[in-house]
């Protein structure tokens, strides 16, 4: 049997296309496994994708104050984001012009006085400008034009409601059309409290020993795990709702997830443009919800449809390639940083309406750190299933993934429930565990990772 | 020996049974060394030295306010059906720096610092941190009525349950 070998150079380009099939009239589609596990393909992704193309940076309430800083990373680039003085968000490497030291080191903080670099005092403004150095009038002539000596600007900074995106690459189309009517999803957040989101004090990361597109497609469109992977959370949860009943626990009600995968639950996963996708689903207890409490002034405000989907309804949406805003069992971003092709931080943030009552935040908590926590009763369960899937996927011998349930009961377009609430550019859809969602991931993933190829070979020509 | 003495050398054994007991799963004995309506909480990193102090309304990794979490979690952990937890790793909690630093009529506060050598799939992992556990006597027996576990790891290797910890 020919073992799969991905060779560039002699061998010419890579057919990125040639790593998923499908069949639509067979109601097919399959995934090359070694997209998961090459290091030559990792390295790929990172310029084409994390380097070439929008990613998630950070909240914006992470950096209230002028001179706020957030440090993360692009691909593998070290980039600061920071706010100015006129309150704008810009985004710079995080390298000193001089020698590449780095300028920030702490996850957050604040330069409002601007940045000095500890290795030689070069001084910068909070927009890169370079504005001192010792010596400066002995070290270069007089009149001597130092703007090249300025920090280096992340090509495109640009928010929508909170959630900050930058790109590395100048020749990206705005945020605006790269989100699509994901916009609504982000805005029926922001619409729960007139102040906006926020996130909430505290951190939870963790690293899992795979592939960082392994999560993607997890929380993208596999309805499916819920019932297998979470079965001991879904026992839990009805272990509790008992000792409540019975006024043995303090603990608040969790929002249930054994009737999700039900064909009766309204509800249905889309593939969106540029890769996102968006996963809606009726709660089976959404008065146990948070936002449930405020559900009249929903509908007040923005009519029974709208109403409903922000304070009954399970949203999802993977943002292409490393976000998830999530307002479900819990309300969260989860951010995924790829370390190396089997090495990936997962960072989860809990969200919250600014100004929230007391009662209702303990409830939001506790929900969070049930499922989400590094120690939740979910999530360390699916990081473990893709170290698991990480290890299969060197079997080289069944280089080929399943992504075909429900391929047959595809839809093409938005339905009439995401239209109602203004979401009209979805591709295609299907029901909750239709796993074309995660197809529709890897066929934008071939697309990026084509055109980068196709701009790499020609800067080099 | 003297009270202070002899109180000492119990809580020390106290806390040296609790990393015992943990370390060889005899988690029915685990939970009765806690009482009904104890706290268990882990608070998250806030920043690089900064920890959450509000277990109710900021982000923590772990926060139990009744023993029958405890008691739902070691079902979990224990039931072979939580693939994070199976097979459980083998684990090795070392405690040591004992210090009582409060008497309060019945309730004792003691601080000490943990580690942990965790071993599972041909991989060894290591965790550490502090623990104040707050104790008090019922019908002559210690029990744990609130134990805060800081973990110096915060963007932590996988996963943490409470047999980490």
């Amino acid at each position: 049997m020919k073992v799969e070998t991905l060779t560039t150079g002699d061998a010419g380009p890579i057919d990125f296309s040639s790593f998923v099939e499908h069949n639509a009239d067979a109601s097919e589609a399959r995934i090359k496994r070694v997209a998961l596990t090459s290091p030559e393909i990792f390295d790929m992704e990172m310029r084409y994708i994390f380097e070439g193309n929008w990613v998630y940076l950070c909240h914006e309430s992470q950096i209230p104050e002028v001179g706020d800083f957030f440090t993360t990373t692009m691909g593998r680039q070290p980039v600061i984001i920071i706010r100015n003085k006129e309150g704008r968000v810009n985004g710079f490497l995080n390298a000193c012009s001089h020698k590449g030291t780095t300028l920030c080191r702490t996850q957050t903080g604040n330069k409002a006085a601007g940045f000095a670099c500890s290795y030689h005092d070069w001084c910068f403004d909070l927009d890169g400008n370079l504005e001192y150095m010792p010596r400066m009038d002995e070290g270069f002539p007089a009149g001597k034009n130092l703007a090249n000596h300025n920090l280096t600007r992340i090509a495109k900074v640009e928010t929508h409601g909170g959630f900050v995106f930058g790109s590395l690459n100048a020749d990206v189309c705005t945020l605006k059309e790269h989100l699509g009517d994901i916009t609504e999803i982000i805005d029926m957040l922001n619409d729960q409290c007139e102040e906006g989101f926020e996130v909430v004090r505290g951190t939870n990361s963790c690293v899992y020993h795979g592939n960082w597109k392994l999560l993607i497609e997890n929380g993208g469109g596999d309805g499916l795990h819920l019932p297998s992977v979470h079965k001991t959370l879904i026992k839990v949860v009805q272990m509790r709702e008992q000792e409540l009943a019975k006024g043995t626990t303090k603990a608040a009600k969790m929002v249930r997830v054994d009737e999700l995968n039900d064909k009766d639950t309204v509800g249905a996963t889309y593939a969106m443009q540029n890769g996102h996708t968006l996963i809606q689903s009726d709660l089976p207890n959404p008065e146990d919800r948070p936002a449930y409490a405020r559900h009249q002034v929903f509908v007040e405000r923005h009519g029974e449809e709208r109403a409903r989907w922000m304070s009954s309804k399970l949203r999802q949406v993977a943002i292409y390639p490393n976000l998830f805003v999530m307002d479900q069992l819990a309300s969260l971003i989860r951010y995924v940083r790829p370390i190396a092709a089997d090495k990936t931080e997962v960072s989860y943030w809990c969200i919250a309406p600014k100004g929230e009552a007391r009662e209702l935040r303990v409830k939001r908590m506790r929900q969070f750190m049930d499922f989400f926590s590094i120690a939740g009763l979910g999530g360390p369960d699916d990081n473990h299933e893709f170290e698991q899937c990480q290890i299969g996927a060197h079997a080289a011998a069944a280089p080929w993934s399943d992504a075909s349930f429900g391929l047959h009961t595809e839809f093409s377009g938005s339905d009439r429930r995401a239209s109602e609430v203004g979401v009209h550019d979805a591709k295609f859809g299907g029901p909750v565990g239709w796993e074309g969602g995660s197809v529709r991931q890897y066929q934008n993933w071939v697309r990026l990772m084509e055109e980068g190829q196709k701009r790499e070979m020609a800067m080099q020509r | 020996m003297s009270e202070k003495t002899e109180l000492q050398i119990e809580v020390e054994q106290f806390i040296y049974r609790e990393a015992a007991v943990v370390d060889q799963g005899r988690w029915q004995e685990w939970l009765e060394m806690y009482t009904e309506e104890m706290v268990y909480w882990a608070p998250s990193w806030v920043n690089e030295n900064e920890l959450t102090t509000d277990p109710e309304t900021e982000v923590s990794i772990i926060y139990m306010n009744n023993r029958k979490e405890l008691e739902h979690r070691i079902w979990r952990f224990t039931s072979g059906e939580s693939p994070a937890s199976y097979p459980l790793p083998r684990t090795n909690h070392m405690v040591s720096n004992v210090a009582i630093t409060a008497v309060d009529g019945d309730e004792i506060t003691v601080s000490s610092n943990w580690m942990s050598q965790t071993y599972r799939d041909k991989e060894q992992r290591i965790y550490g941190g502090y623990y104040t556990h707050t104790l008090i006597r019922q019908s002559g027996e210690l029990k744990i009525s609130r134990k805060v576990v800081v973990l110096l790891n915060d963007v932590v290797d996988g996963f943490v349950d409470v047999y980490h910890l």
